[in-house]
C-alpha cells in the first residue's frame, strides 16, 4: 500500500474518532428520551460550549475529507506518488489532528492557521497529480 | 498533464470546484461576519449576510451529488470505461455545476434550477457510458 493510502485510511479513522467521541458525549448529555427518538423536533437543550466546538471541527473535517480522498486517489491511480505527495499528506493529517484542539480549547487565530495549512496541502497534492 | 484520463481529471477539477466554493463561502462569511468571529470559536450563530448564505447552500448542494459523481468517475478509470458518453457526462456535470454556483451567488432562480438538472443529465450520461461498455 502506497503511503498516501496509508495516510488517508489515518485521515479516516481521526473521522471516526471524532464521530465517536462526539456521538458518546452528545447522547450522554442529551438522554436516551432523545437519542433514542427519530429526532423530528428540536432537542431538548443546546450542547454544551465545548462539544459544539467538537462537533464543528468533526462537520469541517468531514468537509475536507472527501477532497483530500480525491487527491490521493488520483496520485495513486494515475502514479504520480513522490516524495513531495507523500509529505503534503502527513502535513494535511497533522493539520487535521491539531485542528481539534485548536478548535475546543478556542485557539485564535491559531485554528484558522492550522485550517489554511490543511487546505494547502490538499491544493499542492491536487496541482503535483495534475502536471 | 499527460497521463490523467478524462475520468481523473474530472475528479481534480470536482476538487478544484469544491476547493473554490469553501474558499468562497468563508470569504463572504468573513467579510459579512468578521474577522473576530470567523477566527473565533464560533459559539454564537452569527449573521453571515445574504451571499454566504447563498454559497453556502450551493456548497452544500454540491456535495449532495459530488460523491455520485466521483463514485462513476473512479468506476469508469478502473473498469477502463472512458469513453465519449463519460467523458460528455464529465464535462457536462462540471460545466453546469460551476454555472449552478454563480447562478446562486447572484440570485437568478430558474437558471439555476436548469443548471442543476443540467448536471443531473451528466450524471446519468456517465451512467450509461459506465455500464454499456
Amino acid at each position: 500500500m502506497s503511503m498516501e493510502l496509508t495516510v488517508l485510511l489515518l485521515a479516516a479513522l481521526l473521522a471516526v474518532v471524532q464521530l465517536g467521541w462526539n456521538a458518546v458525549r452528545a447522547n450522554l448529555e442529551l438522554g436516551p428520551s432523545w437519542f433514542l427518538t427519530p429526532r423530528d423536533g428540536a432537542p431538548p437543550q443546546q450542547l454544551p460550549t465545548d462539544l459544539g466546538r467538537l462537533k464543528r471541527a468533526y462537520e469541517n473535517h468531514m468537509e475536507t475529507l472527501p477532497l483530500f480522498a480525491i487527491a490521493v486517489l488520483v496520485v495513486v491511480l494515475a502514479d504520480r506518488s513522490s516524495t513531495f505527495t507523500i509529505m503534503c499528506a502527513w502535513i494535511y493529517l497533522g493539520a487535521r489532528v491539531l485542528y481539534v484542539p485548536a478548535y475546543r480549547f478556542g485557539w485564535v487565530p491559531g485554528r484558522s492557521i492550522i485550517w489554511a495549512v490543511g487546505f494547502a496541502a490538499i491544493v499542492l497534492m491536487l496541482l503535483a497529480a495534475l502536471f | 498533464m499527460s497521463g490523467l484520463d478524462p475520468a481523473l481529471l474530472g475528479l481534480v477539477a470536482l476538487a478544484v470546484l469544491v476547493l473554490v466554493h469553501v474558499a468562497a463561502q468563508g470569504a463572504a462569511g468573513l467579510m459579512a461576519a468578521g474577522m473576530g468571529w470567523s477566527v473565533g470559536p464560533r459559539d454564537v450563530v452569527a449573521d453571515r449576510g445574504v451571499l454566504a448564505g447563498r454559497l453556502e447552500r450551493a456548497l452544500r448542494n454540491l456535495l449532495e451529488t459530488a460523491p455520485a459523481f466521483a463514485a462513476l468517475a473512479v468506476v469508469a478509470h478502473l473498469a477502463g470505461r472512458v469513453g465519449p458518453l463519460v467523458g460528455l457526462g464529465i464535462g457536462l456535470w462540471l460545466g453546469a455545476r460551476a454555472g449552478y454556483v454563480v447562478a446562486y451567488a447572484v440570485g437568478c432562480g430558474w437558471p439555476r434550477t436548469a443548471l442543476w438538472h443540467l448536471a443531473g443529465a451528466g450524471l446519468i450520461l456517465m451512467l450509461i457510458g459506465v455500464l454499456s461498455a
